[in-house]
Formats: C-alpha cells, sequence, structure tokens
C-alpha cells in the first residue's frame, strides 16, 4: 500500500506484522472453541489435499496462520473458495478440526468486518 | 556377592540384549539369551550402513555377536516367552519350548517392531509397487548394493517421505520416531552415492537431528550430494498413466500445493513397540504410553522397571539409536550388578 503526499514521495506501510498492535481477539476465540485448532504444526497437508486450493489461491495452512498472526483484511476473500468438503481434517496428522475453524472463521470475520463498516459510516 | 550363582535371562537377541547379556558375562553372571527368531542380531540383521558415519552395519553385528559368544552366555533362539510372573523374589518363565526357567533377574529388550506403512493407505504402499520402507531401501542395499524399480530401473526421481507413522494422530501415534529424520537424510546421500544420476527430494514436517553429527551429515547432503527438500507433508500418492508415482504436497515455505513424479517413493517408518514389548509391558502392568515399556523414573531409574529384579533395556522403553541402545544396553547391566549387591 503507497500514497502519495503532497510533495510527490511515496509512504510505505511497513512490511513486518507487529504483534503488538495485531487483533488476536477473532484467533483467540476460535482456539477457545476449536482446541484442536491449537495443535496445528503448519506441515501443509490440508492445503496438498485442499481442492479448491489446488485450482484457487486460497490456501487454507496459510490462512490459519494468518488469522494467528491477526491479519485479517484479505481473509474474507480468500475463504470465499472453500468448499467444506473436509479433505483437509482427513489429511490432518494432528486432528485439526479445520472445517470448523474455517466455518467459525466466516462467522467471525463477517461480524468483525460489519463493525469496520459501522466504525467507517462515524468517520 | 557371588556372581556365578546368579542367574539371568536375557529376552531379545537384538542389538540391547546382546550388549546386555555380553556385559553381564563380563562381570560373572551366568546370562540366556532368549530369541524368538532363528537368528540374533535382530533389526540390525537388514541395515546397509548406519548414521552418521556409514558404518557397515554386518560389521557392528558381527562385532555384537562375537562378543556375545561367551562360556558364560547361552543363546537359545527360535524360541519365545509364553508366560514371566514373579512369585516370592523368584521369576518363572515358560517358554515355547516348553521349558521353564526360574532366574534371578530378567532383562527385557524386546525391542520394537517398524510401522505398519500399509496403515497409512494414502501413501500407497502395498498398493503401488514401487513404493517402499526405509527398511526395503536397506535391503536392497545390502543384497543388490543398488537401488532399482520393482522391473530392475534405476529410477531417475526418489522421493522420500518423512514421518510415516509418527507424529500422527491418525494412526494413534503423538510421538516422534527420532531415528528417521537422519535415516531419510542418510538414505538420500547413499542414493546419491550409488547413483549421482537420481534426484533425490525429501518431503519432511520438521528436520530433526537430534544426535551428534547429524546436522553436519544433514549440512552434507546439500553441500555435497545435492538433495532436494521440501518443507511439506504428503497428502497423498497416486499412479501416473505411465507408471510413475505422484506425490501431492503442499511447499509450505512458498505456500503453493506441489506435486512431484518419482520412480520409487521410500517412506520412513517410525518405531513402533514390538508385539513381544506390548504383550509382556500389558501383562505385568508395566505400560508406558504406546505399549512401551515404563521405567521406574526416566532420569535417573531408567534401566529398572517397577518390578524388583525385572530391568529394562533398548526400543522397549522407546524409540533409539543404535548406539542410544548400545549405551543403554551397557547401564542395564552396571543396575543389574548393583541390584545384586543388595539381593
Amino acid at each position: 500500500m503507497t500514497e502519495n503526499n503532497l510533495f510527490g514521495y511515496k509512504i510505505s506501510k511497513p512490511r513486518s506484522i507487529s504483534m503488538d498492535s495485531a487483533d488476536l481477539s477473532l484467533a483467540h476465540e476460535i482456539l477457545d472453541k476449536i482446541p484442536t485448532f491449537r495443535l496445528c504444526i503448519s506441515c501443509g497437508g490440508c492445503t496438498s489435499a485442499c481442492t479448491a486450493g489446488n485450482f484457487t489461491d486460497f490456501n487454507i495452512r496459510r490462512v490459519n496462520l494468518m488469522l494467528r498472526r491477526g491479519q485479517l483484511e484479505t481473509l474474507s476473500k480468500e475463504l470465499k473458495d472453500c468448499m467444506f468438503c473436509g479433505k483437509c481434517y482427513l489429511a490432518c496428522p494432528h486432528g485439526v478440526n479445520t472445517r470448523n475453524v474455517i466455518l467459525m472463521m466466516k462467522e467471525l470475520l463477517y461480524e468483525w468486518e460489519q463493525n469496520i463498516d459501522r466504525r467507517t459510516e462515524k468517520l | 556377592m557371588n556372581e556365578n550363582s546368579k542367574q539371568i535371562v536375557v529376552v531379545g537377541g537384538g542389538p540391547g540384549g546382546l550388549e546386555t547379556a555380553s556385559m553381564l558375562a563380563r562381570m560373572g553372571f551366568d546370562v540366556e539369551i532368549i530369541e524368538k527368531e532363528d537368528v540374533i542380531g535382530g533389526h540390525l540383521n537388514q541395515y546397509y550402513q548406519l548414521f552418521p558415519n556409514f558404518r557397515d552395519a554386518g560389521e557392528l553385528t558381527q562385532e555384537l555377536k562375537e562378543r556375545a559368544a561367551h562360556p558364560k552366555i547361552k543363546i537359545s533362539t527360535g524360541e519365545s516367552l509364553l508366560d514371566l510372573t514373579r512369585n516370592d523374589g523368584k521369576f518363572e518363565i515358560l517358554t515355547s519350548k516348553r521349558r521353564k526357567i526360574n532366574p534371578d533377574a530378567v532383562v527385557m529388550a524386546t525391542g520394537f517392531d517398524p510401522f505398519e506403512a500399509e496403515r497409512k493407505e494414502e501413501f500407497g504402499y502395498g498398493v503401488y509397487p514401487n513404493v517402499i520402507t526405509s527398511i526395503e531401501l536397506e535391503k536392497m542395499f545390502r543384497e543388490q548394493g543398488k537401488v532399482t524399480t520393482v522391473d530392475g530401473r534405476i529410477p531417475e526421481r526418489v522421493g522420500i517421505v518423512h514421518c510415516v507413522g509418527s507424529r500422527d494422530e491418525k494412526v494413534g501415534n503423538f510421538y516422534c520416531s527420532r531415528i528417521c529424520c537422519i535415516c531419510g537424510v542418510k538414505q538420500a546421500i547413499e542414493i546419491r552415492k550409488h547413483h549421482p544420476e537420481t534426484r533425490v527430494t525429501n518431503f519432511y514436517m520438521d528436520m530433526r537431528m537430534s544426535g551428534q553429527y547429524f546436522e553436519e551429515l544433514y549440512r552434507q547432503s546439500q553441500e555435497r550430494w545435492g538433495v532436494y527438500y521440501v518443507r511439506g507433508r504428503i497428502s497423498e500418492a497416486a499412479m501416473t498413466v505411465d507408471g510413475k508415482i505422484r506425490v501431492k504436497a503442499e511447499d509450505t515455505l512458498i505456500a503453493k500445493p506441489v506435486t512431484l513424479s518419482v520412480d520409487l517413493l521410500v517412506l520412513m517408518v517410525g518405531i513402533e513397540a514390538s508385539n513381544s514389548t506390548k504383550e509382556f509391558s500389558k501383562r505385568l502392568e508395566i505400560e508406558s504410553d504406546y505399549g512401551f515399556f515404563r521405567s521406574r523414573d526416566r532420569h535417573s531409574e531408567d534401566q529398572e522397571s517397577p518390578v524388583d529384579g525385572l530391568f529394562l533395556a533398548g526400543t522397549a522403553k522407546g524409540p533409539a539409536s543404535i548406539k542410544e541402545t548400545l549405551a543403554d544396553a551397557r547401564a542395564t547391566a552396571g543396575k543389574v550388578w548393583e541390584y545384586f549387591q543388595n539381593n
């Protein structure tokens, strides 16, 4: 993301993820409600088995990690590609209930985005 | 104490059992090794070279056998344990040859079995003939000195799958088998040494180079032998129209699904408690997780079982390398000696 200022210089947003200010509330809520989500070791077995992931940019392992880092902006767009077939769940060596994680993420992201919209309206 | 008056039975004639018996005999005890197979040496008999220094496995087997060829050691092969009980401070053993033995102490060196790769059916073992286990690759090196596919060709591409049956809830094994990572590195180097034209790709979740010189070997595999590594767990293997094995994984470091066609797929099978280990740890009620034996204390009393006079050696307690097993066996012998100072 870049913005032009008065003098034509570009100001880049920092690329680094700030773990201090990241919004981890969604991640924590899902981690609480779906305890197996804590067990992910990012092996990628889910992505490898994922039909959507083989044809679109949807990457379930990465989506789950983005959530845990509070990188929420692009998530709901990416989640649209999930077909809830559950193959990821079958492939997971740690028994993470990936399907439920995605479903819950969709619900929470919907609320989160509504809130963002309301905040923007007030401005 | 008169060592000559004490009789000890060692159950299992693999590296752990042999080394325990050899040490005990040298301390002056009478030892009998009971081995269910017709030959002693255990799984070591199938191996080609040992990590991390590529020592010839046959040479080590020979050395262990020679050490165990001792006047105070009786070796009974082709015989297994039917029953083992302890009454009034004395053990009672019944063997498959209907022999009754009453030893003063027993060492359980009943070892491990490799994970049965058929149980991970998505990897195609037992379905596609060019999917083999790490143990079968060892045998191949040992027996024919080269790597071939079922139709006798040198493979152009080989895939190596780490963590087969380990760290996997789906087969009920949460634990890490500890030796498969380094075995995968060792075998990748061996393939490259024998067949420099063959490309070898290892699929891993984590590379756990826990032992001394393991990390160096991993580095050597990259620097000198050009082994490829992909950080991602394979989800499935399937046959292609031209008879190759096509594996699917995610290259997690790029965050994209990845496929690779190989002529030979080698599964790094993990370590599970052997049937004898499972059976007797349960019957004696000294079972730890996954059917292995439980020692009195993992740090200070790891060679003693909770049963007085019953000792444990090697992989009967859990995954271990040959080096660790041999060291453990020597420690077990020392603990048996200590036991007889007071009993």
